[in-house]
């Protein structure tokens, strides 16, 4: 056999092509997205279509894009009838756009509306006000990995901009955890571009409330997450009151003040002990010590006449105390032990005195109201995002607003690598020779002293070749690798594509 | 390239060159051979004379740090590995500029001149020519011819015998830049018609995207390649440079392109100028000055079987 430089690949043995996934962590922080560059990395047009936002501020070389932020409505929507709406056309062609290119038409040719659980023959619920959060190509790369998406959202403060309403209330003060849950083994395809999850909203564990949401079970379902197009739509009901179609609760934001009274010698409590309470409605509830009766003389509005059985033990007592103040409307009153804890119904206004009367050797303690707040809202104006930014709200300006209600935005990515592995199989006396200037010395070969020696050869590196010997791919290792008669070799060549 | 790191398990750092990318985007992305290299590797370096034993030979080839992979095709696998049945060889064959003959001589620059043009021909030829100047245009003979002599460099081994069949080279490949000069046979003259014969360049195999044209020529190319039948053992004294036993012989010439025969354009982009003052200018054979601008650029010779490669210097050369 003449000697040879080449070896033929089997396609049947020595090619083998494979497909894999390579994930990475995306994670972006709500200061990038607002805050840490002072707007300098977010970048508005003059059409005032949409909103990009980079990575670092935009005029550098440096920046990369990172996402588009944009909303719209449906024609469909009641919003869009109406009058006065700032970019109206624009919103609607927004929506239709993105409605159109991730939904598709339905069989006459009609714009597919976002439906919030993807059943498009059943009908159901669709997403007709819609914010659109489009990732670059950079992110996403070939698609959103299922069930990674995790966006925390601050749903309180009022105003786009503004980080704390007009009563101290921070954005952040209330968040969803708006999540694509299980869709690695939950999603649709029945969409124009691609597959698709559903968005669920939960309330964050970072809220003050922890009944931000009417139905904080994790099922309460918020938007859509196009996985191929990696475009996430963010319904507005996000914003929404749930008596206004939204998902947040009506009005749990109240915090209620509390109070505490305490029996400390229930023998010394009488009838003339009175304990007053002045209601979140200015109403005055008086209950007076009694040898038997625990009763509340009116149930609504002023109570002058209500009792509380002294007897037995102090514990006793107070649990008659908490008995006879939860017989009011406006009160609710529980005992633990010798300790009555009385709350208010309402917020700031129900942070006033208790007065005891106690004229004789001192038989309860109290404490008065605190902690009443009307403060913790959605939106100062009730229905600020949901309704003022797709109606009065610019496309941009209500673009800033929900970038800074981003806390924290993550997903993982996907790339598919299509690989072809190249088996190069070596046999034990094949290549042993080397066409290296130095291998030689005058045409005698350096690593032999007599012929009978066996050959010894290094690789560093491997070429793969086409059939014209144009050499398309270099391989190479990182150390070189003795090649000898004792042994064959593989080396497994891997392009990915 | 940076050096992979070689701290752990051995890894294979793989990329695709850009005559493969260029062939991907072309839809005629295919592989169907292999070859491993050693370019990084100084086999000088092997010393069987350590004095801790036979493992301890290659303990300094074996450090050798690899660089990253090129992308550029023309860079990698400089020197291949080769398979030879036989395992006892102990001399492997060399190919080696042969000039011997003045016709076979490089210029006293070290390079052989191709003049692209008649003017430069004349001017350079005047009252008997310079030697190693190839006619760029009217490739007919006389003319310089590039020659390369395939065989063992020892004198180990005498001329008279035979070089194992296996390690006779049959096919070269034979590399140029496509924009400066194609390849024509040295055999060129009456062979073709017409007083001034047309140059009929050899058809390059492919053309890289760095403008390389790969050309393949072996023992059924007679004009190219041939038997070296000789025995002479007085090599010294002969027009043999090879001391041992011999393979073939491979002649070629060099046409200038087009774009060199007709214009300066690549002169000005690729080249310099030669200056009164500068070494490299040129002194025709009647003492005329000749200033010139010129092209410096590689001939890449290279064994099919035995992957042995000679890289042989060129100028492309025009008179001013």
């Amino acid at each position: 056999m003449s000697a040879t430089t080449f070896k033929d690949l089997d396609p049947s043995n020595d090619i083998v092509n494979t497909k894999t996934l390579l994930h990475e962590a995306i994670p972006l922080t709500g200061s990038i997205v607002s805050g840490t560059y002072a707007e300098n990395n977010i970048k508005n047009y003059a059409h005032g279509m949409f909103q990009s936002v980079y990575d670092y501020p935009y005029l550098s070389s440096s920046a990369n894009h990172i996402f588009d932020v944009t909303l719209g409505y449906s024609s469909t929507s009641p919003l869009s009838s109406s009058i006065n709406r700032t970019q109206n056309a624009k919103k609607i062609n927004i929506y239709n756009q993105m409605a159109q290119t991730l939904m598709g038409f339905d069989v006459t040719g009609n714009v597919q509306n976002f439906d919030e659980d993807g059943d498009l023959i059943g009908q159901g619920t669709k997403i007709t006000e819609a914010y659109f959060v489009n990732f670059s190509r950079l992110l996403t790369k070939d698609e959103i990995k299922k069930g990674t998406f995790s966006l925390t959202l601050g749903v309180g403060g009022s105003g786009s901009y503004n980080w704390r309403d007009s009563q101290g209330n921070s954005i952040f003060d209330n968040q969803l955890t708006i999540a694509d849950t299980n869709a690695q083994n939950d999603y649709r395809v029945n969409a124009s571009a691609g597959e698709y999850g559903i968005l669920y909203a939960s309330a964050s564990t970072d809220s003050l409330s922890s009944t931000v949401l009417t139905t904080n079970d994790g099922t309460q379902k918020c938007g859509l997450i196009f996985y191929q197009a990696g475009v996430v739509v963010l319904s507005g009901s996000v914003f929404h009151k749930t008596n206004q179609g939204g998902i947040l609760h009506n009005t749990e934001y109240t915090q209620h003040a509390t109070a505490t009274i305490t029996t400390t010698d229930y023998n010394e409590v009488g009838t003339n002990n009175t304990i007053s309470i002045v209601t979140t409605a200015g109403d005055t509830v008086t209950i007076t010590g009694h040898a038997s009766a625990t009763a509340m003389s009116d149930t609504t509005g002023e109570s002058l006449l209500g009792t509380f059985a002294a007897v037995t033990s102090n514990n006793a007592t107070a649990t008659n105390i908490a008995t006879a103040l939860s017989l009011h409307d406006d009160l609710t009153a529980t005992a633990a032990s010798a300790v009555v804890t009385v709350t208010q119904s309402a917020g700031s206004a129900g942070n006033t005195s208790i007065t005891l009367v106690d004229p004789d050797t001192t038989g309860m303690t109290k404490t008065d109201f605190t902690g009443g707040s009307d403060g913790i809202t959605v939106h100062a104006s009730g229905n600020y995002i949901a309704h003022d930014a797709f109606t009065s709200g610019s496309i941009s300006g209500s673009a800033d607003g929900l970038r800074a209600r981003i806390k924290n935005l993550s997903f993982n990515n996907t790339t598919e690598l299509n690989s072809a592995i190249y088996f190069c199989r070596i046999g034990h006396n094949e290549f042993n020779y080397s066409s290296n200037p130095t291998y030689l010395n005058g045409s005698k070969i350096r690593t032999k002293t007599t012929s009978t020696d066996n050959p010894v050869s290094y690789i560093t590196t491997v070429g793969l070749y086409s059939s014209q010997r144009e050499l398309m791919a270099v391989a190479k290792l990182s150390e070189p690798l003795k090649n000898d008669s004792t042994q064959d070799m593989t080396l497994r060549v891997r392009l990915d594509y | 390239m940076a050096f992979l790191d070689n701290s752990g398990d051995i890894i294979l750092d793989a990329v695709l060159t850009d005559t493969g990318r260029y062939k991907l985007a072309r839809g005629e992305f295919n592989i169907s051979q292999f070859a491993l290299g050693d370019d990084e590797i100084d086999y000088s370096l092997y010393n069987k004379t350590h004095a801790s034993g036979s493992t301890y030979y290659d303990l300094e080839i074996l450090q050798t740090p690899v660089l990253e992979a090129f992308t550029n095709n023309a860079s990698s696998l400089k020197s291949k590995l080769m398979t030879v049945a036989n395992t006892d060889l102990l001399y492997l064959p060399v190919i080696k500029l042969n000039e011997k003959k003045l016709t076979t001589k490089r210029h006293t620059s070290g390079a052989f001149l191709v003049a692209v043009n008649n003017d430069t021909e004349n001017a350079l030829n005047d009252n008997g020519g310079l030697t190693g100047v190839i006619k760029g245009e009217n490739a007919q003979s006389p003319n310089t011819t590039i020659r390369l002599d395939q065989g063992l460099d020892t004198s180990d081994i005498s001329p008279a015998m035979a070089l194992d069949s296996n390690l006779i080279e049959t096919q070269y490949i034979i590399e140029l830049d496509n924009r400066l000069g194609k390849i024509v046979s040295p055999l060129l003259s009456t062979s073709f018609e017409g007083a001034s014969p047309s140059i009929i360049p050899l058809e390059p195999n492919f053309i890289d995207d760095d403008n390389i044209a790969s050309y393949a020529v072996d023992t059924g190319n007679t004009d190219y390649v041939s038997e070296n039948n000789s025995t002479d053992t007085t090599a010294e004294d002969g027009d043999q440079t090879l001391a041992g036993p011999r393979g073939t012989i491979l002649q070629l010439n060099i046409a200038a392109s087009l774009d060199l025969n007709t214009g300066t354009y690549l002169f000005s982009r690729l080249g310099s100028t030669d200056t009164g003052s500068d070494s490299f200018q040129v002194t025709s054979a009647g003492s005329e000055t000749v200033n010139t601008s010129y092209i410096d650029t590689t001939l890449k010779i290279t064994g099919v079987q035995t992957g042995y490669r000679v890289d042989v210097p060129i100028r492309f050369i025009r008179k001013q």
